[in-house]
């Protein structure tokens, strides 16, 4: 174990870390810095939880569309299709996962978006679910991960190119001045003056892309 | 995912295949959307989905393995979000009123309050970042890349990620010091 007295670079740049302890800290070996860094080393773990679990509140879109996706007379009708048993077999996991998947996903917030198509919704609800260690994995009774030596027959029938769509969102609603100005702390004759401000507020429009894909 | 599945996948992927897309979108999107969203995009999830557009129209152009791949889709979500900010630095900025403010730290330094930072205290200590070491700190931590591989998405020399990086943790630790002495 180190210790800042032990950090020889510390003289010439002015910096407590060496490389070798910069890269310990940062790989999160405790056992490797001072005991002193252990602070550090717990707020790049809330730094890379954060990262991966934010709440959005689109996701609650993806609930909607988890409800019009699982809808059995739907359902009953695409699988009359004649669809390759593996390409229908991994669309009916994603079917049995999507409705507990979305909620859990909700508070996840990753890639939830009203416009994408429903299957790409599923793709990336177990996606986004599967990275942040959501989804079970085989040891505690998930269906088995996908296999390409099963699913590229089936899905290589038929190619689909990836698209995207760019659309423009419309503003947010305009805040309620009266509650701007207790925001701000302003007494109740300074509304109207508040009430100018946000009317003169430039528009915000807010980009967006769906990127969708047929499974 | 092992080099030779991610060779099958990535050839899949070339063809069209969408259940290789689902694979790389779930290998990567969530880590671009992490970064991206701690770096402060205004959109994350959007742009989240803009670059993997990127990566799924560009796979012929890419070469390369596993470790090369994570890489190139950092660049790329890296580039635009450089785009955004360019974007954004032409308009006038307005933040949006929250109902909320975070809680400072009551003074607790234990190590069971510095691991239940809220997002909006994590938030905080980046704000002590430059926007480089942000960018290195990140790429390292979210993304999970190698020193080698923040060099080449940020097109810097490794010489430089590590000052960077060294220079990024003293701030955050400087950042800290002052809930450690108030306990």
């Amino acid at each position: 174990m180190s210790s800042p007295r032990d950090y020889p670079d510390e003289m010439t740049t002015g910096l407590p870390f060496d490389d070798q302890t910069a890269e310990n800290i940062l790989r999160g070996r405790r056992a490797a810095v001072d005991q002193v860094d252990d602070t550090l080393i717990d707020a790049l773990g809330a730094m890379r939880r954060h990262a991966a679990t934010t709440v959005q509140p689109d996701a609650a879109l993806l609930h909607v569309f988890a409800e019009g996706v699982d809808d059995p007379a739907q359902h009953a009708a695409s699988e009359q299709r004649g669809q390759h048993p593996a390409a229908a077999g991994r669309r009916g996991r994603i079917r049995r996962l999507l409705r507990p998947v979305a909620v859990r996903v909700a508070a996840l917030g990753l890639m939830a978006k009203a416009a994408l198509a429903a299957t790409a919704v599923a793709a990336a609800a177990l996606g986004g679910a599967g990275a942040a260690g959501i989804l079970p994995g085989q040891t505690n009774g998930a269906p088995p991960a996908q296999d390409p030596s099963t699913d590229v027959p089936a899905e290589t029938e038929e190619p689909q190119d990836p698209t995207g769509t760019r659309t423009e969102r419309p503003d947010p609603p305009p805040q309620d001045p009266a509650w701007v100005a207790r925001r701000l702390c302003l007494p109740a004759e300074r509304v109207p003056e508040v009430a100018a401000a946000v009317a003169a507020l430039p528009p915000r429009p807010r980009h967006a892309a769906t990127l969708t894909w047929r499974s | 995912m092992s080099e030779e599945v991610f060779g099958t996948v990535l050839d899949a992927a070339r063809s069209n295949a969408p259940w290789a897309f689902e694979r790389l979108y779930r290998a990567v999107a969530p880590d671009v959307d992490g970064y991206l969203r701690m770096r402060g995009a205004t959109d994350p999830d959007g742009l989240t989905n803009e670059v993997m557009l990127g990566v799924f129209q560009g796979l012929s152009r890419f070469s390369g393995g596993s470790a090369g791949f994570r890489s190139w889709v950092f660049t790329i979500a890296h580039h635009r979000l450089v785009d955004e900010r360019r974007r954004l630095s032409t308009r006038p900025t307005t933040t949006e009123l929250l109902d909320h403010h975070p809680e400072p730290l009551a003074g607790d330094v234990e190590h069971e309050a510095i691991a239940g930072l809220t997002a909006e205290h994590v938030g905080q200590l980046l704000e002590t970042l430059t926007d480089d070491q942000r960018d290195v700190v990140l790429l390292r931590v979210v993304a999970d890349l190698s020193v080698e591989q923040v060099a080449d998405v940020l097109g810097k020399r490794e010489g430089a990620i590590k000052m960077l990086q060294r220079r990024g943790l003293a701030a955050l630790r400087q950042a800290l010091e002052p809930e450690r002495v108030t306990s």
